[in-house]
């Protein structure tokens, strides 16, 4: 029954829902946010190629379709296929010398980091990067939207209290705890872990929480788990819970946050222009609107990154939460995490 | 060991089999060299993985030979009402990607699911080594039957006919002499659906189930693209093992002849049908009903028949290519261990994980820049991957040409072309047919190879539906979904409209001897 | 007892076989034969329970099968011996043999009275066509099947073989005391080892009978012409007796009350006399006709006047010749010599029926 009404969330609104007609534009009165509405940008012409990474594929298909419907002289063409595919795809065609890709939009920043460490990345102007909240400026990619870790928790067995604010207090607490080690968004979070705690004191954390835990294929697996009650907590990216509970108010399921460790840390989609200069920042900017932010907010219950925008309710704000400081393309140096997993045998 | 070897001759047919087996085996090679990258080493394997990826690649030849070879047995000899029809509906889950399968189950069944939904009853839940297994049975039983049912009716009925007239049941007679002929395309349905489960990865994902398969993956979404090559390699020795074990499997010649009815009363036709129809419903109306379900409360959008066309269209040249490439590596492989030696060298492509697969052709297609990301090389990508389908098909059927008639062509004065195109060809029509089919229904649910080479912008059923799938919006999968399950029916229908044909000839023959009498 | 009555047998829309009727009792043998897509073998196979029957009975002893009880081929104890063996490839002769046997003694004996015993531990793929059928046979009748049905056994032998063949296998039909159907296309097996023969004609049986009425008295233009070599010869009934452009002869009772009829003359029936020879070693034997090699001699023109047929076709049969000849009155008919009555192609004669027996007699279409 749960899955299904995830189903229906999913796919509410369609492509009208992202730019609004005028009068909506009109009836907003938020005109003291530092966000970019698409009218003030410049209309779009010309040839884009965009490799578009597999993940919330069918909201940012909408964002697509919106843009394209709004830019009638621009010929974008996409390529669609899982993120890393796409990655490795555009290492292969740059060691080929050839480049099809002018824009890679990734849902993962590993995949980004990936592409970026190749040197194929063009620098974003300052003026771009400078509409994001602060500590999401980079100069070769331009994160869209942000996802929370969070420690859902089952409203039927725990009060808010019970639950741990502190990740590292999780194998303590004597809760059954819910993951999917073979996540990719889990495996960015210990990474995170790995980097703010060091290499021990993550091992010892696996595997102390893995004696009291239960594998799920993927997180929204998890967060049905918690609310079926199965486990008491769980490890996931904050939308599966919210998306659940549109579906169904009654879910027996609530977010919970740690503080300043790597259980809340805020990672990103992103995209970065890989050529055709101008044009695919131009439409880098499209994405930075407050139209496609409000709409992935409100739709798909991403956190928008560009600053001075007003939060739709019922979404975590980056300011309560208190998340750590780190870099994210550090993020996709995996490697040593998978090893650590495996080493502790949670992988 | 063909009967036809010392007189059928097939012009520069070792060195294009050389040819087509290194073109095949090229991702392969990519494999080993980024697997080769100096980061890698990879510590000992969990032995649960090894135990898991095994206990379901078992499971599933077993099941799948436990199902398709009655279903070859039926289609072959019992003459049904719909004839074709049932044929061509029980081999269309071929063309379902075993994802969407998988995924229907496991929304179908269990406390929750859409079964409880509208009927109220609780169903076990699909999901583990069980549903595992299951889905991947379903998915993968029409490889054993179609390649059983070309075997089977290649076989003389007069042995059977002797067995039964000699005291032997109908069932004891097809167990004990009917099946034992038939073991080549049994084990070459066998190899096909144990390769295909080794590097299957969606359904045991969405199952819950850890095989070699799910490391893989790990490495790969991890950007460990070296050790997800390593590991892929280290999946092919599995694959070499299966394949040398397949190797060991000979059959004895059989002499043409005319193939055996069966003449079962209605009410055992009903109870057969009876039986068949759980089969269709779970492999084909479940998922239909399942997403006309979503359909119909979420509405649809966004589908374009093109869609449907493009699918057809690729798949139906990369049939045609790959059946032509397979020819001679079927020749040279009823020639002698050389030749055994190329052809088997072109099944390893198949038993490597899709996304694995497609980067590695992402490398290959790089090599020819005019060709990449264009129709042409996702043909070639799709004859890399599939050839072995079409290979095992043609070199059955054409070993058990009787060289008489090529001889008989030969002194009528009938060059090498002459005599392949108008004995041999027409002759191992059948295995031709059934190899093109097979490759078809790869090409239709085909998705990393078509995600990564085909065109940019070039949408297919399998590529709509997985990005549909990944974005939750699971109405809009009954519409391509049906398509996918329709079109795969028409490729059959025409495909199987050949072997039709040398059906009819038969009895058009027959008549005629009939009406000359008069 | 086998019986078979009013049998139809149905292919998809066709109906192959018509009303067939018939009965075999103890050790008989009915000799099947009719051209090729006469429905012989569907007979077979519905007799051995292979394929369903549309209408009629078939009944041995303990049981009768119809098309809506059918008795499965394993419920029949019925043998049978097929065109191509059917030997089963991985087994050895010896196997073979005792496939369903308990106690292979039989196997043995058969084996032995087939004069198989030394191949007992072969495979079938290493013995020739006439030892395979021998095989198969042996492994037909250890099995002790209460009748026994071969289709076409011998189509696949050498002629020399045939010959030596059929007898071995009647001998053995007859000591195992089994009735038996056997198919064949060919009217010389069929007429020498069958006690019976039917003809077969599109589904249809034309004449069942012994092989002496086939031949001598056929009820149809059909067995007429498909047993032996037939010519029709137009004439004129009159009570017993026939009277044609070739002569008078007595006929058999026939139903016809007189008036036009065709008269079924076979080669024997037919005498010739030689009227002229063109070779001078070979004259005499027939009529004392004037010899002059080139040239027609006056009093030869005379005697061609009364040659009635001219020869169109010379056959040589070993032992005899077989010839065609062109009627005066149109029409031909066939007739036979010694080897030592030589005509030549395009040779005047004068035949003459000299049949001492009755002949058949048909309505003229």
């Amino acid at each position: 029954m749960k899955r299904r009404h995830f189903v229906k969330t999913a796919a509410v609104s369609g492509v009208a829902a992202v730019f609004p007609g005028m009068a909506g534009l009109a009836a907003e009165t938020v005109a003291s946010s530092a966000a970019v509405s698409v009218e003030q940008l410049p209309p779009l012409s010309g040839e884009l190629t965009l490799y578009l990474g597999r993940g919330e594929g069918g909201l940012y298909e909408n964002v697509l379709q919106a843009i394209e419907n709004r830019n009638p002289d621009l010929n974008l063409s996409i390529r669609r296929g899982p993120t890393a595919a796409l990655a490795n795809a555009i290492v292969a065609e740059a060691e080929a010398g050839i480049r099809r890709a002018d824009l890679f939009w990734a849902v993962d920043s590993g995949a980004i980091g990936l592409v970026a460490d190749a040197g194929l990345v063009q620098t974003l102007p300052n003026d771009l990067t400078a509409q994001l909240q602060p500590t999401f400026r980079y100069s070769h990619w331009a994160p869209i939207t942000g996802r929370i870790r969070t420690l859902p928790f089952n409203t039927a067995e725990l009060t808010p209290g019970r639950v741990p604010d502190a990740i590292m207090e999780v194998p303590d607490s004597g809760l059954r705890v819910g993951w999917a080690p073979a996540y990719a968004a889990f495996q960015s979070f210990v990474t995170a872990m790995r980097l703010l705690e060091g290499r021990q004191a993550t091992a010892d954390w696996l595997q102390r929480t893995g004696s009291n835990a239960r594998d799920y294929a993927g997180e929204l697996g998890v967060v049905m788990a918690v609310e079926r009650g199965e486990v008491d907590i769980g490890f996931a990216n904050h939308y599966y819970t919210l998306r659940l509970k549109a579906g169904n108010p009654d879910a027996k399921v609530a977010l919970s946050f740690t503080r300043n460790d790597a259980g809340c840390l805020v990672n990103a989609s992103g995209i970065m222009a890989l050529g055709n200069g101008e044009l695919a920042v131009n439409f880098i900017r499209y994405l930075l609107t407050r139209e496609v932010q409000n709409y992935l907010s409100t739709e798909a219950y991403e956190i928008p990154l560009v600053d001075g925008l007003a939060l739709p309710s019922g979404l975590p704000d980056l300011k309560t939460v208190a998340p750590p400081d780190i870099d994210l393309t550090r993020l996709a140096d995996l490697r040593p995490t998978l090893d650590l997993m495996r080493d502790v045998g949670v992988l | 060991m063909t009967r036809g070897r010392q007189v059928f001759r097939f012009p520069l047919a070792y060195p294009l089999a050389l040819g087509i087996a290194l073109v095949a085996v090229l991702p392969v090679m990519v494999l080993i060299i980024l697997a080769v990258d100096p980061a890698t080493s990879l510590d000992s394997l969990n032995a649960d993985l090894i135990i898991n990826t095994l206990l379901l690649m078992v499971i599933t030849v077993i099941g799948a030979l436990g199902i398709g070879v009655p279903l070859a047995l039926l289609t072959a000899y019992v003459q049904l009402p719909l004839g074709r029809l049932w044929l061509i509906m029980l081999a269309a889950p071929l063309a379902m990607p075993s994802y969407i399968g998988a995924f229907t189950l496991y929304a179908a069944f269990g406390s929750g699911g859409e079964i409880e939904n509208i009927t109220g009853i609780v169903t076990p839940s699909a999901s583990g080594l069980f549903g595992a297994a299951v889905v991947m049975i379903l998915y993968t039983y029409p490889f054993v039957l179609l390649t059983t049912r070309a075997s089977l009716l290649s076989l003389d009925a007069s042995l059977i006919h002797a067995a039964r007239t000699l005291g032997l049941p109908l069932l004891q007679c097809l167990w004990r002499v009917a099946l034992p002929r038939a073991i080549t395309g049994m084990a070459a349905g066998g190899l096909l659906v144990a390769l295909y489960t080794l590097s299957d990865f969606g359904t045991p994902a969405i199952m819950g189930l850890d095989t070699f398969t799910r490391v893989i993956y790990v490495e790969y979404n991890a950007f460990g693209l070296s050790q997800a090559a390593f590991l892929s390699l280290q999946l092919l020795t599995i694959v070499g093992l299966l394949l040398f074990l397949d190797s060991r499997i000979t059959a004895t010649p059989e002499r043409p002849g005319r193939s055996l009815m069966l003449w079962p009363s209605p009410g055992q036709i009903l109870c057969l049908i009876l039986t068949v129809l759980p089969v269709i419903g779970l492999t084909l109306l479940l998922p239909l009903a399942i997403f006309t379900l979503w359909l119909l409360r979420e509405g649809t959008g966004g589908f374009d028949v093109r869609y449907a066309w493009n699918s057809t269209y690729a798949s139906l040249l990369a049939a045609f290519a790959a059946v032509l490439a397979a020819l001679p590596v079927a020749h040279v492989a009823s020639r002698g261990a050389f030749g055994r030696l190329l052809e088997r060298v072109t099944y390893f492509g198949f038993g490597v994980p899709g996304i694995v697969m497609g980067t590695a052709l992402v490398y290959v297609g790089l090599q020819l820049p005019a060709l990449y990301q264009t129709l042409g090389l996702l043909v070639l990508a799709y004859v890399m991957r599939f050839l072995p389908l079409a290979v095992g098909s043609v070199r059955s059927t054409a070993e058990k040409l009787d060289s008489s008639l090529v001889k008989a062509a030969w002194v009528l004065g009938a060059g090498p072309g002459e005599v392949f195109r108008r004995i041999t060809l027409p002759l191992s029509m059948r295995g031709i047919v059934a190899g093109a089919a097979l490759v078809f229904l790869e090409g239709m649910r085909e998705l990393p190879a078509t995600l990564l080479l085909a065109p940019t912008g070039f949408e297919t059923l399998s590529t709509y539906l997985w990005r549909v799938y990944e974005a939750g919006y699971f109405g809009r999968a009954a519409i391509p979904g049906l398509l996918l399950v329709l079109m795969s029916g028409l490729g059959l229908a025409l495909m199987f409209s050949g072997e039709g044909r040398a059906e009819f000839a038969t009895v058009v023959q027959k008549t005629d001897t009939k009406l000359a009498k008069k | 007892m086998l019986k078979v009555s009013s049998l139809s047998v149905d292919y998809g829309p066709s109906r192959i076989i018509h009303q067939l009727d018939l009965a075999l009792v103890e050790d008989e043998i009915l000799m099947l034969l009719g051209p090729t897509g006469c429905g012989k073998t569907t007979i077979l196979q519905a007799l051995a329970g292979l394929i369903p029957i549309a209408e009629g009975t078939i009944s041995m002893g303990q049981w009768q099968a119809s098309p809506k009880c059918p008795v499965p081929p394993e419920r029949r104890q019925v043998g049978m011996v097929f065109q191509d063996f059917a030997l089963f490839p991985h087994l050895t002769v010896e196997q073979n043999a005792a496939f369903r046997l308990k106690n292979p003694a039989k196997a043995h004996h058969w084996l032995e009275i087939m004069g198989m015993s030394d191949f007992r531990k072969v495979k079938p793929g290493t013995l020739s066509g006439g030892q395979r059928q021998r095989v198969a046979l042996a492994r037909t009748l250890a099995h002790e099947p209460t009748y026994v049905l071969l289709d076409e056994p011998l189509s696949n032998l050498d002629a020399a073989l045939k010959d030596s063949l059929r007898w071995e296998i009647r001998k053995a039909l007859k000591a195992a005391a089994v009735p038996a159907i056997w198919v064949t296309h060919d009217q010389d097996e069929a007429l020498s080892i069958g006690d019976k023969v039917g003809i077969l004609n599109e589904g249809k049986l034309e004449q069942l009978a012994v092989p002496e009425a086939c031949f001598c008295q056929p009820n149809s233009r059909f067995v007429a012409q498909f047993l032996g070599e037939a010519s029709f010869l137009p004439g004129n009934l009159d009570r017993s007796c026939v009277s044609t452009y070739l002569g008078d002869a007595p006929v058999l009772p026939t139903e016809l009350d007189g008036g036009e009829v065709d008269v079924l003359v076979r080669p024997d029936d037919l005498a010739v006399e030689k009227m002229i020879t063109m070779d001078p070693d070979c004259e005499g034997q027939v009529a004392n006709s004037e010899v002059n090699t080139g040239k027609f001699h006056p009093a030869a023109r005379m005697i061609l006047a009364d040659s009635n047929a001219e020869v169109t076709e010379a056959r040589y049969e070993g032992g005899t010749w077989l010839y065609t000849a062109t009627l005066n009155i149109g029409g031909t008919v066939r007739f036979r010599t010694c080897h030592e009555t030589r005509l030549v192609v395009g040779e005047l004669v004068r035949l003459s029926l000299c049949s001492k027996e009755p002949l058949a007699t048909f309505d003229r279409h």
